[in-house]
């Protein structure tokens, strides 16, 4: 009995000292990441039967168990999946949208100064000071637009170097924790019992790590091992194997990296998009929204550039040749062969080029031609659901999209599956220049000019379009005629109809005309000059009911030359631009498309807030639940470290008591 | 629920550095006394933002290109202001020239008074801008408009351009007027033809011919030079052109229109037999042309043959010096005109920048007060999270035991 008395006490002093040793540990990892607070499951041993009653015999101490609820752990993981992707997108978006309104801002201020100095021109053609002042501007402009590009390109760069960055810690974490498995494995294989719960807690911590950057799901087998799926469910840890992340360049665009899952010595691509976490915000940042802005910046510097570049190449500057460009052309053979990716796994020899035909209605979406062996067909890879196009066979080129460019072949055939991704509005910014140094080259006089007749008595006018070569415009007026007269009537055979003749004003009818044509009442008629098969060289266009005094009193108009070093008719032209729409179908002005862009990055970055800090409470409360079972209270631990004292402290007055037993024992058979 | 101390502190930590951000991000508002920063902000309100930004700027441009406009026409006024005083001078020389007791001498004297103030109006014509360039040139503004020839007359040498600036979306003002317009293109007075009187002893005069179907007109033959002659015998007036005869003999009548090829011509004064004149198409005069007409007309001195010719013939040139007056007005008119409207639109420019800026107040605009009163809350928030914090995180069991 006594004896019984020693094992009781001396058991429930061991049981006491165990879960005096769980609260030290305890206590001591109240500041330890992902500890889960553990406790020494005591039981009561078994009663020994002597007769017919059972007595106990102690305690011993079962088991010493973390308390873990695997439900609200899965719970936070997910949590914080979601909160890293939100707080990732938040912070890009945040900076992008930083960048696009302070450089944005920096874009329309340089666009008002070079149209002020337009200006300027207009009011004052043959200052040289003025003309000087406009180009200036116009390299300011070209240098914002140069810039953002940079910040663009700064902000490709950081995020593929943190998709580096975070697929490396993966591939770490990936093998530690396979390195865990197999020790948790061989503490469960051989006969040794228990839970080793630090290294459980190590694994659960790696996870929560994980799952910042990627959505993790977890399945254990019996052996306690864990295998970890990333993502939608891609195996990243095969129970004691791990698998790494690579990140490759992209193919064909270098800059666009890619994930690829290594196991071994083959390789997957992985989607990094549908991973989860803040890996997916980068890929979906990168791709998405910075792509998305950097195409519509481009999409603006193409529209100014090609806009200001006609306006010059319909005027003449101070020495009577045709406007050159001011901006860098925008079919320039390097943009054109920008314009096009080629995969490498392509083994033809085409190397196409993208010509843009027109700007306003040009998209800001990504193609992709794949020759099937027939035909070219064109993708968009933007809108997936758009119809695919066919762009005809090879050799019949340059194909006309119908979305404002061209697809022109140049170099060898291509052969069957090869693929070419476009992007019509790429490089755009960057290489966008001013490309003029003499004042004297802008454009400001127009070529040509009506000059309606005193003894017209009708409403109604001739305006010169479309000036596509002034100097051929000039000469065909004054050189190859001496000054055009166009006369009008209305037809007194047709009532409602307007017949007129275009002729050279020193070869009047009888003789015949050049052109002769007619139009209706509220119609107008748009001539050729020269007329066809000529190359036309300017448009004019008559409209109004120019009914006339009869057929031998025709209004009158003369069309003459109008150069001169006082003329800013071009000039005029050329500072309207700022007003007219000319992207998205001709709706929207250059500042009015960088405001459109700068507010849905703005608006982007603003809901990204809000998700970000939706998030931020979803975890939080997931956290709290997570702590409400397996935090530490440092309270909680106090009080228990005086209940297990005490228990001790009893334990070992049993034993004292049983030797005072034992004693008096003995003294009673002395 | 039961809170772990880890828990405890991630919480307070978290509470403690978002209240500070807000701290920092009122701040930041407060110092730029903007509410919206960047697009973020208010992204919706955002593209209306800019919509009023480019209004204002492109208002500003109005009124700059308005400015140049108005200092353009400004100098144009004044310019013909110069040239109605210098007409009236001439004509006022020209009245007295038409007193029957002047002397050669005294003609001589009021003819060089006429050179000097022609000079003075070619003067006038060839007017250089601030920047050198000749005013009345049109688009040739570094050739000199008008020169003199040797025999006197005057030739343009510059276009019909005229330059636009924009003082509106849709309004463009002429900034110049051209010399041909002002100078040489006066109406005739007498209508679209010049009369050239061969012999002239009743002091019949040619007063109005105008084209009025201009599509008979066209198709009469060529040139467009009319005879009329009236009989020696029995004062029938027959009138010829190019092709032969177009009014048969016939009397005349005083007061009467007589018609021929599309043209209707009145004449004043009695014909006597024998007399005839040609007229020739000239639908326009040109100033200088006029001028010089009249210092013809006084160097000629006193004349005592074929007074009755003199006499019409002053009268043609007062009538011509006249119609050139109204018209130097009226291109003054012009000027005025332009100039009105430059002004009005400035007015009106002026009025919608103050609605324009109002309505990027209301959106852009910080309102101070709630501004003020909203960081006041959140630097309250900050402090009572960390007093709070700090007298919590004291409490522990281990402090008792």
């Amino acid at each position: 009995m006594t004896v019984s008395l020693y094992q009781t006490g001396v058991s429930g002093l061991l049981a006491a000292q165990q879960q005096l040793a769980t609260t030290g540990h305890n206590i001591a990892n109240v500041n330890t990441d992902g500890y889960t607070r553990q406790r020494a499951e005591q039981n009561a041993s078994p009663g020994l039967n002597n007769g017919n009653k059972y007595t106990g015999s102690g305690t011993y101490i079962q088991d010493i168990t973390r308390l873990y609820d695997q439900f609200s752990h899965k719970e936070q993981l997910q949590s914080q999946s979601n909160l890293g992707n939100a707080d990732s997108l938040q912070a890009r978006l945040s900076q992008l949208d930083q960048i696009m309104s302070t450089s944005g801002n920096a874009v329309v201020g340089s666009l008002d100064n070079f149209y002020q100095a337009v200006n300027g021109v207009a009011d004052n053609p043959n200052d040289s000071g003025l003309r000087s002042i406009v180009l200036n501007q116009a390299t300011i402009l070209s240098n914002d637009f140069n810039e953002l590009t940079e910040n663009f390109d700064k902000m490709t760069n950081a995020v593929n170097g943190e998709i580096e960055q975070v697929a490396a810690q993966i591939s770490d974490i990936s093998r530690e924790l396979a390195k865990i498995n197999e020790t948790i494995m061989h503490s469960n294989g051989s006969l040794q019992t228990g839970q080793p719960n630090d290294l459980l807690d190590k694994r659960d911590q790696l996870i929560s790590q994980l799952s910042e950057f990627t959505r993790v799901s977890t399945v254990e087998d019996s052996n306690g091992v864990l295998t970890v799926m990333i993502g939608q469910g891609t195996t990243l840890v095969a129970g004691i194997t791990p698998l790494t992340l690579q990140v490759n360049s992209g193919d064909p665009d270098t800059n666009k990296t890619e994930l690829r899952l290594v196991s071994g010595s083959s390789n997957v691509a992985i989607n990094g998009e549908s991973l989860g976490g803040s890996l997916a915000a980068s890929f979906e940042f990168r791709d998405q929204h910075l792509n998305q802005a950097r195409n519509e910046i481009d999409r603006l510097a193409m529209a100014i550039s090609s806009t200001l570049n006609d306006s010059q190449a319909s005027g003449l500057d101070l020495n009577g040749v045709q406007g050159a460009n001011i901006f860098t052309d925008i079919n320039t053979t390097q943009l054109q062969q920008g314009r096009v990716l080629t995969a490498s796994s392509n083994t033809g020899g085409l190397q196409p080029q993208v010509n843009i035909t027109d700007v306003s209605i040009l998209p800001t979406d990504k193609f992709e031609v794949r020759f099937d062996g027939v035909n070219y067909q064109m993708s968009n890879l933007s809108k997936p659901s758009a119809a695919v196009v066919t762009l005809g066979i090879p050799g019949t080129g340059p194909f006309d999209s119908g979305l404002g460019f061209e697809f022109v072949e140049a170099g060898l055939a291509p052969a069957l599956g090869d693929t070419f991704t476009l992007v019509p509005t790429k490089n755009s910014a960057a290489l966008m220049k001013s490309m003029l140094t003499d004042g004297s080259a802008i454009a400001a006089s127009t070529a040509v000019g009506v000059t309606p007749s005193p003894n017209n008595i009708s409403d109604g006018k001739i305006e010169i379009l479309n000036v596509t070569d002034p100097e051929a415009a000039r000469i065909y007026t004054n050189t190859t005629n001496t000054g055009l007269t166009v006369d009008v009537y209305e037809s007194t055979a047709f009532p409602g109809t307007f017949d007129y003749r275009v002729f050279d004003s020193a070869n009047p009818p009888p003789a015949p005309p050049i052109v002769t044509g007619n139009y209706n009442a509220g119609g107008s008629a748009i001539v050729d000059l020269p007329p066809s098969p000529a190359i036309s060289a300017f448009q004019i266009e008559i409209k109004g009911d120019l009914v006339g005094s009869g057929t031998n009193a025709r209004e009158e108009f003369t069309i003459g030359d109008a150069f001169g070093s006082g003329n800013s008719g071009n000039a005029l032209i050329m500072a309207k631009t700022q007003e007219i729409g000319v992207t998205n179908g001709g709706q929207e002005t250059f500042s009015r498309s960088l405001a459109v862009s700068t507010s849905v990055v703005g608006s982007k970055a603003s809901n990204a807030e809000l998700s970000a800090d939706t998030a931020q409470a979803l975890f939080t409360q997931a956290y709290n639940r997570n702590q409400a079972t397996s935090g530490v209270n440092l309270d909680e631990e106090a009080a228990n470290l005086l209940k297990y004292q005490q228990a001790y402290q009893a334990a070992s007055q049993i034993i004292s008591t049983a030797n005072t037993l034992f004693d008096t024992i003995l003294s009673a058979v002395r | 629920m039961r809170v772990s101390t880890a828990q405890f502190y991630l919480q307070s930590s978290q509470q403690m550095s978002s209240k500070s951000a807000d701290v920092n991000e009122r701040m930041a508002y407060l110092t730029s006394g903007k509410r919206v920063l960047t697009a973020k902000d208010d992204a919706v309100s955002f593209s209306t933002l800019s919509g009023y930004k480019d209004d204002l700027a492109n208002i500003e441009k109005y009124k700059r290109n308005i400015d140049r406009a108005e200092s353009h026409n400004n100098l144009q006024e004044v310019v013909f202001a110069d040239a109605e005083l210098i007409l009236d001078k001439i004509k006022q020389d020209m009245l007295l020239a038409n007193n029957g007791r002047m002397s050669t001498e005294d003609l001589q004297a009021l003819a060089s008074q006429v050179r000097s103030s022609f000079d003075q109006l070619l003067d006038i014509g060839n007017t250089q801008n601030e920047n050198g360039d000749y005013i009345f040139s049109g688009y040739q503004t570094e050739l000199q408009p008008f020169s003199q020839k040797p025999d006197g007359s005057v030739s343009y040498g510059g276009d019909t351009g005229v330059n636009e600036l924009q003082v509106a979306k849709n309004i463009n003002i002429p900034t110049n007027q051209t010399g041909d317009a002002v100078f040489m293109t006066v109406a005739n007075a007498i209508g679209d033809f010049t009369a050239n009187y061969t012999t002239n002893t009743s002091g019949v005069a040619v007063e109005s011919a105008n084209i009025n179907d201009r599509g008979t007109y066209n198709t009469s033959p060529l040139p467009h030079d009319y005879t009329f002659s009236f009989d020696a015998i029995t004062n029938d007036l027959t009138v010829t052109g190019s092709g032969g005869i177009v009014f048969p003999p016939a009397p005349y009548t005083a007061g009467q229109t007589i018609s021929f090829d599309g043209i209707d011509v009145t004449l004043s004064g009695n014909p006597l037999p024998g007399d005839s004149f040609v007229i020739s198409e000239q639908e326009e005069v040109s100033i200088f042309e006029t001028i010089n007409n009249a210092i013809a007309w006084m160097e000629q001195g006193p004349v005592s043959v074929n007074q009755e010719q003199h006499q019409v013939d002053y009268n043609t040139t007062l009538n011509q010096l006249n119609s050139a007056m109204n018209h130097i007005s009226s291109r003054r008119v012009d000027s005025g005109i332009r100039l009105q409207v430059l002004e009005s639109q400035k007015d009106r420019h002026l009025d919608t920048e103050l609605a324009v800026s109002a309505n990027k107040g209301k959106i852009e605009d910080l309102d101070f007060a709630k501004a003020i009163s909203e960081f006041e809350q959140s630097k309250i928030a900050l402090q009572a999270s960390q007093q709070a914090f700090s007298k919590v995180q004291g409490l522990t069991l281990f402090n008792y035991i």
